[in-house]
């Protein structure tokens, strides 16, 4: 392309352009100091931590890899990998397709529109421990929990959700729902940002509903979808609130998410170069994880402008 | 003109970016791990330029307990003139990670209480003071005075004394007792109740909404309106049972795993059975999602008898309610555990006088007294002075702290249980690595077992901590 060959021409730069360029630097400046100091300096000095053996009171004590073997062999650790990979397959299908479903419907014209748009975003602003205390009332295994009675109510008997070994992790999965009104958001704009001609063209040759939207609306839709998958998957790794505030890892440590064992092992135990290591070890996981849904992205995600 | 906007503009900006950081869409823990760091970073000790020393002062302490400290420190404060001492209170689960996380930072409190298991960890790496020297200097032996229990002494240098003394007892509902025709266990440290007369007896308490008891025929388990008693799962509880039994958690010398031995499956498996089979207990569903203090439901005369810490005895005085007292029931011998939560100085207070003398003055036994009798509020925990329990006169000042309520029986018989033989020094403070041991294996494998899930045996056979024992903190007696 044209771009291409522009750019091999090494041009010396005109004094406007250098102006230009100084002032730009200086504007991203102060973000890219931020990134530096803020994110990058810490990971360094974690992957430092993590070749040590350092409970914070004493000095830190170079032992190398031995971290790293360690964590392979301890069943707690691959317990809460467990947990977390389970849970992320559970709820990252429902956090990337529901808030797609729901964007949809406030996509229509109806009566009232901005209200019900409200009311599906208020959940993604409540702070997670307040959201936490509702969902345990949700989730109370007595009768006097509200899934409970609902369930008591056409006979059925009750069940202990959190407290239920099999059963608190697709608990969980379920509750995260509630809390994607971000995602409806970004599905909301995707939706919006479809040009109305390709609807019409489609009806002109007859497409019904059912069709458009299988071959307007989802096609369209797929690089958001595509970017909502990514997060949802990154974020989901992380887990951590849901498990401190409501299950403590229980029961029998089914809940044992790996950023909760990352701090129990760091702020409990004080063992600060295990921590870091199990982080550095999460962080090339959720990458190679990453990097395997882009690589496959091509197969079905369609961008208009080519790629 | 344009310039100038420019600039400020961007130097804004800069200002701005620099105190939010570079956090771009993390998990939220991570700000709020952050947050709280910074706060307590702020909370920390602060010398004021004026000549007045400020001393903070952290621990766990609420309820009625936080009142009492608030106002010791509050009488300490307007005694000493240029010295202000300032009380840091943290929730007891966050406890050890505040510490940790002010520790790191470098801003420890002066004065603090340190749980009880981790005092000599913290002791060896130096992160407490040791205050033999200090207490050499001055002429003083503190086993003069406190409760040998109470000294964190690893033979070589003291890093805590205790203030709060506690053991585990058998509260009961006096009432609901005599309404069901049982004579109130004894107060005699020595003379407990055995395992079965306790389920016995709590069978006979526990009543459905027929008025049936477990052991008559239509009762109806899933319509109870009063329990006999609550099944003693947390550890604190099941320690000093397990001692009942003649072992502990983890063997005295802290090498091998005694609750996996026969007698320990003994235990767990009769407390397991209390709520599944006796019915005489709330299952721990039911326990776990209920908003309501166990301690309200004796009151309130849904609970007729509780397995807990001395801890609660201030939330029972504070209603006026005269609650029983005993000595926790036995599976083979008399036994119970003591310990107290260490009060410890941060070592970048050894010279400083001012926070040294507030550390005498809180752990000395008279100074809570009198505040308490003053003004009214319940002390802390157990007196951890020596001269309470063997002059009858300190008796009855003790006794007189507890307002509204006639504490005689209550002291003596916590007397009786601190002195008896078969009270020993609690695990958690002598054990290397307990809270790893317990809080990490052995709590949440039981959890099977509290759910119905499985049998005590399976459980605790399957249990394996041999990479976590590290032995004993005590030099081998």
């Amino acid at each position: 392309m044209m771009n291409n060959r522009k750019k091999s021409i090494k041009k010396p730069l005109s004094n406007l352009e250098r102006r230009q360029l100084k002032w730009g630097y200086f504007f991203i400046g102060p973000g890219i100091i931020g990134l530096l100091l803020f994110n990058f300096g810490p990971m360094l000095f974690s992957l430092g931590i993590s070749l040590t053996k350092w409970d914070v009171l004493t000095t830190p004590e170079f032992i190398g890899l031995h971290n790293y073997a360690a964590l392979f062999r301890d069943p707690l650790v691959r317990k809460s990998l467990s947990v977390t990979a389970y849970y992320t397959l559970l709820s990252v299908p429902l956090v990337t397709l529901v808030p797609f479903l729901i964007a949809m419907l406030l996509n229509t014209k109806v009566k009232g529109l901005s209200i019900f748009r409200t009311i599906f975003y208020l959940p993604s602003i409540v702070p997670a421990v307040a959201s936490a205390a509702i969902w345990m009332y949700i989730y109370n295994p007595t009768g006097s929990g509200l899934l409970n009675s609902i369930l008591n109510a056409i006979g059925l008997p009750n069940y202990s959700f959190l407290y239920s070994v099999k059963g608190v992790i697709p608990s969980l999965a379920v509750m995260a729902v509630w809390a994607t009104g971000n995602t409806v958001v970004v599905y909301l704009a995707g939706l919006q940002g479809i040009s109305g001609q390709l609807y019409e063209a489609a009806k002109i040759d007859g497409a019904n509903a059912i069709a458009r939207y299988w071959h307007i609306t989802v096609p369209m839709m797929t690089p958001v979808i595509f970017y909502n998958l990514v997060m949802a998957v990154i974020n989901a790794m992380q887990t951590f609130t849901q498990a401190y505030i409501m299950t403590d890892g229980g029961p029998v440590n089914n809940s044992l998410f790996y950023s909760l064992l990352v701090y129990r092992k760091a702020f409990q135990e004080s063992s600060m170069g295990y921590a870091a290591a199990m982080s550095w070890v999460l962080f090339i996981i959720v990458a190679l994880l990453t990097a395997v849904i882009f690589r496959f992205s091509g197969k079905w995600v369609f961008y208009e402008n080519g790629d | 003109m344009k310039k100038m906007t420019a600039m400020l503009l961007t130097i804004g900006m800069v200002l701005s970016l620099i105190a939010c950081g570079g956090g771009s869409g993390g998990v939220e823990s991570d700000t709020d791990k952050a947050e709280e760091a910074g706060n307590a970073a702020g909370a920390g000790s602060a010398d004021d330029v004026s000549g007045e020393t400020n001393i903070t002062f952290a621990c766990w302490a609420e309820g009625a307990e936080k009142e009492f400290v608030e106002t010791l420190i509050e009488q300490y404060n307007e005694a000493h003139d240029g010295v202000t001492v300032e009380a840091q209170f943290i929730p007891y689960a966050e406890y050890l990670s505040k510490m940790n996380i002010l520790a790191a930072a470098g801003n420890m409190p002066e004065v603090f209480t340190m749980i009880e298991g981790n005092v000599f960890e913290w002791g060896e790496k130096g992160a407490v003071l040791d205050l033999r020297p200090l207490y050499d200097a001055l002429g003083e032996d503190p086993y003069d005075t406190i409760l040998d229990a109470d000294i964190f002494d690893d033979g070589e240098h003291i890093y805590a004394l205790g203030a709060n003394t506690t053991t585990i007892c058998l509260y009961y509902n006096k009432e609901l007792l005599e309404a069901a025709g049982i004579e109130a266990p004894s107060g005699d440290a020595s003379n407990p109740w055995s395992w079965e007369e306790f389920i016995e007896n709590a069978q006979k308490l526990t009543t459905d909404t027929n008025g049936k008891h477990p052991t008559e025929e239509g009762f109806d388990k899933d319509n109870i309106v009063v329990y006999g008693a609550t099944a003693p799962t947390g550890w604190v509880n099941l320690m000093a049972l397990l001692k009942t039994n003649g072992i502990g958690f983890v063997s005295e010398d802290g090498k091998t795993l005694e609750i996996s031995s026969e007698e320990g499956i003994e235990v767990i498996q009769a407390v397991a059975d209390m709520s599944q089979k006796y019915y005489c207990a709330p299952t721990t569903l039911e326990v776990k999602s209920s908003f309501s203090d166990l301690n309200v439901m004796l009151m309130d005369g849904q609970i007729a008898m509780i397995i807990s810490g001395a801890w609660s005895l201030s939330n029972y005085v504070r209603e006026g309610f005269d609650v029983g007292v005993a000595q926790i029931p036995a599976f083979s011998q008399p036994a119970n555990a003591t310990w107290t939560g260490g009060i410890c100085m941060s070592p970048d207070a050894a010279d400083n006088a001012e926070a040294f003398e507030f550390f005498r003055f809180y752990t000395d036994y008279a100074n809570s007294l009198q505040v308490a009798k003053e003004n009214g509020v319940a002390l802390g925990g157990l007196p951890h002075s020596k001269i309470v329990y063997d002059d009858a006169a300190q008796m009855q000042d003790w006794i007189s702290t507890f307002k509204g309520i006639d504490a005689t029986d209550i002291c003596y018989t916590l007397k009786s249980i601190l002195e008896h033989d078969g009270t020993r020094l609690g695990e958690n403070v002598t054990t290397k690595n307990f809270y790893a041991i317990v809080n990490s294996s052995v709590v949440s494998a039981l959890d099977d077992v509290w759910l119905g899930n499985a049998d005590a045996r399976e459980v605790l056979e399957s249990i394996d901590v041999s990479s976590q024992l590290e032995g004993s903190w005590l030099a081998t007696e």
